[in-house]
């Protein structure tokens, strides 16, 4: 038995603060979501109000490149809860963008480390499925494999990456049974499913109401309730948060 | 182009659809790339790629009609095509790395008339937008055909295109 993975009675839990309330100073945990999809803001929002520091965040980007802002990494780092970010993206696609957490990079306020996108993944994957470390040809040759670890193999140079293990994952999916098997709909699955296998706890904020164990038929389930620990349902807005359509920017 | 009007960014990803072949499995990165799932490509079959695990997607959603769940690489809400498949973002990144891709249309900050291209950090700055961009480096074999874009965006030195294979 393994955490809490193996609890009889449901998972459900009545509220994000009771979600998130042990979490310690100094905690590693990463939030799912590309764009609005996936991303679980009602947990980000609970753990702002929460208060933990010094914590190492996992992510794809940042947040704040788009509007309306929803609650992001950016927050939480001019909160002062942040000390590392593990990130995609330290700054917007876009130049002339300028995210609120670059400023606190920029001036050394908080550490980051960039990893390729992909390569974030699959060291998310690695530490959820035993893989302590892997050979990629991402990044070979550029100012990310600097003074790293190369092998050649069958005449290709890759790079050494390790695995990505976590204290906590924060996902959003649509579905959940009281057991915390889980679905996604459409691109809300991202990096929700390796997340929740690479976390000592996983909680899941989901969009509908919390089916009873077995609703859910084995085949169609994405991520395995063996992965998933706490489940809070969203309430309706405003109460609870919801993806939005994102306002295109003149150009 | 300078000298020239440009083209519109419709217009440019329009251009860069042309190249696609009937057939083609093709990645969309952030920016004017994800306008190609807006062209009409006629009677090709081309099965549109997104790095956030969308298999098959097609034109951005009409006002009214989008599925906030169902976005392409730029946060778009976008539509799906029949067949479409959606997978998480380990599998989508090793679809890039296994070679089951046929080409990319990658943004870029800027483009060198020899086909050097800048596209994920600036001179003098310290935070990246890293996005896909590395895993895209490895890919055997590589031909690169870009251009600029607009005259108002061209001044300001990023934001051209180019496509990958």
């Amino acid at each position: 038995m393994r955490g809490e993975a193996m609890a009889r009675k449901s998972k459900q839990v009545d509220s994000f603060r009771e979600a998130v309330q042990d979490i310690a100073d100094g905690s590693t945990i990463a939030f799912g979501g590309f764009a609005m999809p996936g991303t679980p803001f009602n947990l980000i929002k609970a753990l702002l109000e929460q208060g933990a520091k010094q914590l190492t965040l996992v992510a794809n980007t940042t947040g704040g490149a788009q509007q309306p802002r929803m609650p992001d990494i950016g927050m939480l780092v001019e909160n002062g809860q942040v000390r590392k970010v593990i990130c995609a993206f330290t700054a917007a696609t876009r130049p002339t963008d300028v995210l609120p957490f670059t400023r606190y990079y920029e001036a050394g306020e908080v550490e980051a480390e960039l990893v390729p996108q992909g390569t974030l993944a699959e060291r998310l994957r690695a530490a959820g499925a035993g893989i302590p470390a892997f050979y990629t040809p991402t990044a070979v040759g550029t100012e990310l494999a600097e003074g790293r670890e190369t092998r050649i193999i069958g005449g290709r140079e890759y790079l050494l990456e390790y695995a990505l293990p976590l204290d906590y994952a924060f996902v959003r999916a649509v579905r959940a049974d009281t057991f915390g098997n889980l679905q996604f709909h459409r691109s809300q699955r991202n990096f929700n499913p390796v997340m929740a296998t690479a976390a000592r706890v996983t909680i899941a904020e989901v969009d509908e109401p919390i089916l009873p164990a077995g609703a859910i038929d084995p085949d169609m389930v994405h991520t395995p309730g063996i992965f998933v620990h706490r489940l809070v349902q969203v309430p309706p807005s405003p109460e609870g948060l919801w993806p939005v359509k994102r306002q295109e920017r003149r150009r | 182009m300078s000298g020239s009007k440009g083209l519109a960014r419709q217009q440019m990803a329009d251009r860069a659809a042309m190249e696609f072949q009937d057939g083609w499995i093709v990645n969309l990165g952030v920016g004017i790339p994800t306008l190609c799932s807006n062209t009409d490509i006629g009677e090709r079959d081309i099965i549109y790629h997104s790095e956030n695990g969308v298999i098959g997607y097609g034109p951005i959603a009409a006002e009214g009609a989008e599925d906030l769940n169902l976005v392409n690489a730029g946060g778009q809400n976008v539509t799906l095509r029949p067949g479409a498949a959606v997978v998480h973002h380990a599998d989508s990144f090793g679809v890039i790395r296994g070679g089951h891709i046929d080409a990319t249309v990658m943004g870029a900050y800027q483009v060198a008339c020899n086909g050097d291209f800048a596209n994920w950090k600036l001179a003098g700055q310290k935070a990246v937008a890293s996005a896909g961009r590395w895993t895209w480096r490895p890919v055997p074999n590589g031909c690169l055909s870009s251009w600029n874009t607009s005259p108002a965006t061209a001044r300001r030195g990023w934001c051209s295109a180019a496509i990958c294979r």
